[in-house]
């Protein structure tokens, strides 16, 4: 308990500290707001210049494929919102050493680097991609269950937790490599198929993005559990696979520390 | 006068070849980053434009088969691939963390250095291209209505240059608001995220709305991915071939002009801070 306690408190000091931060680079604040902004409305511009040319996606209407697009926008927020930043400094800290001041805390080393800031200019767009979902459940004929809402919300959360640790399995290799960015760049990619619904991927592909780079699942399954084309097998298999996942990422993170020789310092 | 022009040239060259060294340094990952990164990108189209083409039931969208479609977007993402460059948004960090203050104490110009650092990551992306092109014809995929010609092919190689340099200068110019404002990757960023959509990478221009590429035409976006891909493919006609390129170098000239100036007033403010 007092762990939980001890750890709740740090990260709220840390988020004040973000805080003050943000009110420091304020130009800089409303910037991000609106790199987000356009980041949102080109996400939606593909899917509607698609669909100005066909009047289904693989079987998905225009509303099914908008309610896919705010959910994985909405994770995207929540992401950039808490996670983002500090995977991105990741590799900074373990080639020049300054993981040594994390490690030393009397807190969990992973908690501590993978929370140190919080984006606010990014929380701003949370708000947003939830009005985005808001209008694209409005769209929908039938009337919304509350099993259908508390599934489709679940398996978000489940996705943040697995795209949280496909995120770090591409930066955790520096504590082996020292590159700079880790496997950032190819990260960036791979990403793209979260950002497209699953049922334009089949055969081979589909397995792999299913299963060793499973972003179908972060993204896809939460939005056909709200169509009510997901079973239960599909939901406890992404369930597994996300607790899967975090654990290997945790696993990896520990033996990255072991080989963690310091640079500087 | 010949003195003034070779010398940032040769530095240019220089930093070119000290770049493709620091992209290689790291081999394998480099490599394999990059052409999965590809392989991926491909992959994501073609799954799109195949359930595009099954859900309409028509063979032509916008004009394109789905052959044609698949070969226009290889040339087109990997021409995005090629005027992105490298070290974009390096140059606002050193405005305002005053490392730019090395290029104001040595001879040596900011935009030589920049575009040396810039070039190297279109060369391989050009290099992949021809490769991915190479590719699509042995697996018998290449479009019977397209048939690729030295002089279109060379002529898209030129223009890519062009888009190169205008991609570049846009950059500088947005990044040159750095002597204004304390941090501004996040409006650079945004630019970027813009072009990817608005240069024809991901989806032809032919198949926007009609007032969407009514805007675009008085833009220089699709100067960045759709105009030289459709030159090198042969697929624009002479006509528009002509007045396309008067036009991105105009672009190219304004932008590099625009950077000039915001970047003198700039330095008028730029304090140098921590260096």
């Amino acid at each position: 308990m007092n762990f939980l306690k001890r750890h709740l408190r740090t990260y709220a000091a840390l988020v004040r500290f973000s805080l003050s931060r943000t009110l420091e680079f304020r130009v800089d604040f409303f910037f991000r707001f609106f790199m987000d902004c356009i980041f949102y409305a080109l996400s939606i511009a593909f899917f509607e210049v698609l669909f100005l040319h066909t009047d289904h996606l693989g079987g998905w209407q225009r509303h099914e494929v908008l309610l896919f697009v705010s959910g994985g926008l909405l994770l995207d927020g929540v992401f950039m919102t808490i996670i983002a930043r500090n995977v991105w400094e990741l590799p900074r800290l373990v080639n020049k050493g300054e993981l040594d001041f994390q490690i030393l805390r009397p807190v969990s080393p992973l908690f501590f680097v993978m929370t140190r800031h919080f984006e606010f200019s990014s929380l701003m767009n949370v708000f947003l991609a939830i009005g985005i979902m808001a209008y694209a459940v409005n769209l929908f004929p039938e009337p919304l269950s509350a099993a259908q809402l508390a599934g489709f919300l679940f398996l978000l959360a489940n996705g943040f937790i697995l795209m949280t640790a496909m995120r770090m399995f591409t930066v955790l290799p520096v504590f082996w490599t020292h590159s700079d960015l880790g496997f950032h760049m190819l990260y960036m990619s791979l990403e793209q198929v979260s950002e497209r619904p699953e049922v334009i991927f089949r055969g081979l592909t589909h397995l792999l993005f299913t299963t060793l780079l499973p972003f179908i699942v972060i993204t896809s399954f939460p939005a056909r559990w709200f169509f009510g084309s997901l079973s239960w097998l599909e939901f406890s298999y992404a369930v597994a696979l996300s607790v899967g996942f975090f654990g290997l990422m945790v696993f990896i993170w520990g033996r990255g520390l072991r080989v963690y020789s310091s640079a500087s310092s | 006068m010949g003195l003034k022009i070779a010398a940032p040239l040769r530095h240019s060259w220089l930093v070119f070849s000290a770049e493709t060294k620091r992209l290689t340094a790291y081999r394998a990952q480099f490599w394999f980053e990059l052409v999965l990164s590809s392989i991926v990108e491909l992959l994501i189209a073609l799954a799109v434009w195949r359930t595009v083409f099954a859900a309409s039931g028509a063979t032509q969208i916008g004009g394109y088969t789905l052959e044609g479609m698949m070969l226009y977007l290889t040339v087109a993402i990997f021409f995005g691939q090629a005027t992105k460059g490298t070290g974009v948004g390096t140059f606002q960090r050193e405005v305002y963390d005053g490392s730019l203050t090395k290029y104001l104490i040595y001879p040596l110009s900011v935009y030589s250095y920049k575009l040396g650092t810039f070039m190297p990551r279109s060369l391989f992306a050009l290099g992949q291209m021809l490769l991915a092109l190479a590719g699509i014809w042995l697996l018998g995929y290449w479009p019977p209505e397209t048939s690729l010609s030295f002089e279109w092919m060379m002529a898209g190689i030129v223009c890519l240059f062009f888009s190169c340099l205008l991609y570049f200068f846009l950059i500088i110019l947005l990044e040159s608001l750095a002597f204004w404002a304390d941090n501004i990757w996040a409006l650079s960023y945004a630019l970027q995220i813009a072009i990817v959509f608005l240069s024809g990478k991901a989806v032809p221009l032919e198949l926007f709305p009609s007032w969407v590429r009514s805007v675009l035409e008085i833009s220089p976006f699709p100067f960045l991915a759709y105009f030289p891909a459709q030159v090198f493919l042969g697929t624009i006609d002479y006509h528009n071939f002509v007045a396309g390129v008067p036009v991105l170098l105009g672009w190219t000239v304004a932008a590099y002009a625009g950077s000039r100036i915001i970047m003198s007033r700039g330095l008028h403010r730029y304090t140098g801070v921590g260096q």
